[in-house]
């Protein structure tokens, strides 16, 4: 007897829910490890975009297991922490999830280069998302020195982020396939 | 495509706009300051806060290592200065007891009201300033130790800031470097009032000083206590540059190194706090006026 219907299909074990949960804690973590970076002289008032790295490069790689909801919730984590505008890095990470559904098939036809440059025109569109919506909020300008100190920093780190995410990503498949 | 299919995806595509509405709208609510969304935002750090804490363990105890590699290299040259400093501070201190006990006969004399109405509470910096949008601080101590907004924050060295949220357990210190902080000070050798005014930079600009005023380099700038807020008499910063009528303020507390602060309790009564924005305390006197001295405002800044 073949017994068909909702109840009686193949069971989904291969969900995809844990690993978005994943990311949306380790995104958050690394926001929260960018306030700790803040500790730090050299980065006062212009840490590097730890989770910007990571959101783009899970993006990049491993879209389905970002959401809308996941680049909210860890900008969100990074506004509370250091923003003065609630919602500004939240919102400025769902439009940069929305552009790389748009950008991915090109960006994975081309190089690290090619990968590098869009990284950095993400930077400045985050940052300078950031900084319209607070002027035109405050009426007031703040200090791009180290605005444009965080730009750089930021897209110095990126190919660090990049190699590491990608050893970490390879290391952990081969466990998986493993088990 | 199947019906199910269908709806499915029309459900994420008004999730999707809803999300992008909500995210957008937080920007404008977060800046209407309502009440709610305050304590909201105070109750998410508060979760935070120890998560932060926690993550940054290992970089305070790298900063801690890096800082010990460099004490122990310039030990030698560091206890020939300490030692020279030692003294020195040994005559100020006798100096400053004279001071002290010449500036108590006068108060007698004046007949003036102690600032002293503020209790100091120590309190350890949790995070600092990570973006380039806010210079706020949270600090490991809330309303469970008695703190309130509109509590200043200072060093030994000086003025740090003020308290602006507080949470059961942390509270949020706005810098005297954030674009929002504007504090009334004085300058100390001619006591012209001006406005101290940050720019989420290292500096601030001392502004609505008055054309006579001649701030020189190095001058120092104290808190004038005007409305109430602030204690008179805090250092602020040092004039730093002044080109083209443009005058810059370094502050007196190195504010990317802030591990401890003392938070200075109680002596808030009678002020409105409900909408704290320093820079409504301070109104600059009219510039027709000839007398633009502190006539008629005691120590703590109120008018008599």
């Amino acid at each position: 007897m073949i017994r068909s219907g909702r109840f009686f299909q193949q069971a989904e074990l291969e969900s995809d829910w844990p690993f978005q949960f994943l990311v949306i804690i380790v995104g958050m973590v690394l926001a929260m490890v960018e306030g700790g970076l803040a500790l730090w002289p050299v980065f006062y008032g212009a840490t590097p975009m730890l989770s910007l790295i990571f959101l783009y490069w899970i993006a990049l790689h491993h879209e389905k297991y970002v959401l809308l909801v996941t680049g909210f919730l860890i900008g969100l984590t990074s506004d509370i922490l250091f923003s003065d505008l609630l919602g500004g890095r939240a919102t400025a990470y769902i439009i940069l999830l929305f552009a790389m559904n748009w950008r991915r098939q090109k960006l994975l036809q081309g190089d690290f280069r090619d990968i590098w440059v869009e990284f950095a025109v993400v930077v400045f569109g985050v940052v300078l998302f950031q900084l319209v919506a607070f002027s035109a909020l405050n009426l007031a300008i703040p200090a791009v020195t180290p605005v444009l100190f965080q730009i750089g920093v930021t897209m110095i780190l990126f190919p660090i982020g990049y190699v590491i995410l990608s050893a970490l990503s390879f290391a952990f498949n081969r466990i998986r396939v493993s088990t | 495509m199947r019906a199910s299919e269908k709806a499915k995806i029309r459900q994420r595509r008004i999730a999707h706009t809803l999300l992008v509405v909500f995210s957008f709208s937080l920007m404008f609510l977060g800046k209407a300051d309502f009440s709610a969304l305050r304590h909201a935002r105070m109750g998410a750090s508060d979760f935070i806060a120890p998560f932060v804490d926690l993550v940054s363990a290992p970089i305070r105890g790298i900063e801690t290592m890096a800082q010990g590699i460099r004490t122990v290299a310039s030990l030698r040259a560091e206890n020939v200065r300490l030692q020279a400093e030692n003294s020195m501070l040994k005559r100020w201190r006798r100096r400053a007891e004279i001071l002290e006990s010449e500036n108590r006969q006068l108060r007698s004399v004046a007949g003036a009201v102690s600032p002293d109405r503020r209790r100091p509470l120590t309190a350890r910096a949790v995070t600092a300033p990570g973006g380039a949008f806010a210079h706020t601080v949270l600090v490991a101590n809330g309303s469970e130790e008695g703190i309130e907004v509109g509590n200043p924050v200072v060093t030994a060295d000086g003025l740090v800031g003020l308290v602006v949220d507080v949470g059961v357990t942390h509270a949020r210190v706005l810098m005297i470097s954030d674009i929002n902080a504007q504090i009334p000070v004085i300058l100390s050798s001619s006591s012209w009032p001006g406005v101290t005014v940050g720019n989420n930079g290292p500096h601030l600009s001392l502004r609505f000083l008055p054309d006579e005023a001649a701030p020189k380099a190095g001058e120092l700038v104290l808190t004038s206590g005007h409305g109430g807020v602030l204690p008179a008499g805090v250092p602020v910063g040092r004039v730093d540059l002044v080109q083209d009528g443009k005058i810059r303020v370094r502050p007196a507390v190195d504010l990317r190194n802030l591990s401890y602060v003392s938070i200075l309790v109680g002596g808030t009564e009678g002020i409105d706090r409900a909408d704290l924005e320093l820079g409504d305390y301070y109104t600059p006197l009219p510039e027709t006026v000839e007398e633009r001295l502190f006539e008629g405002v005691n120590a703590v800044g109120e008018r008599q």
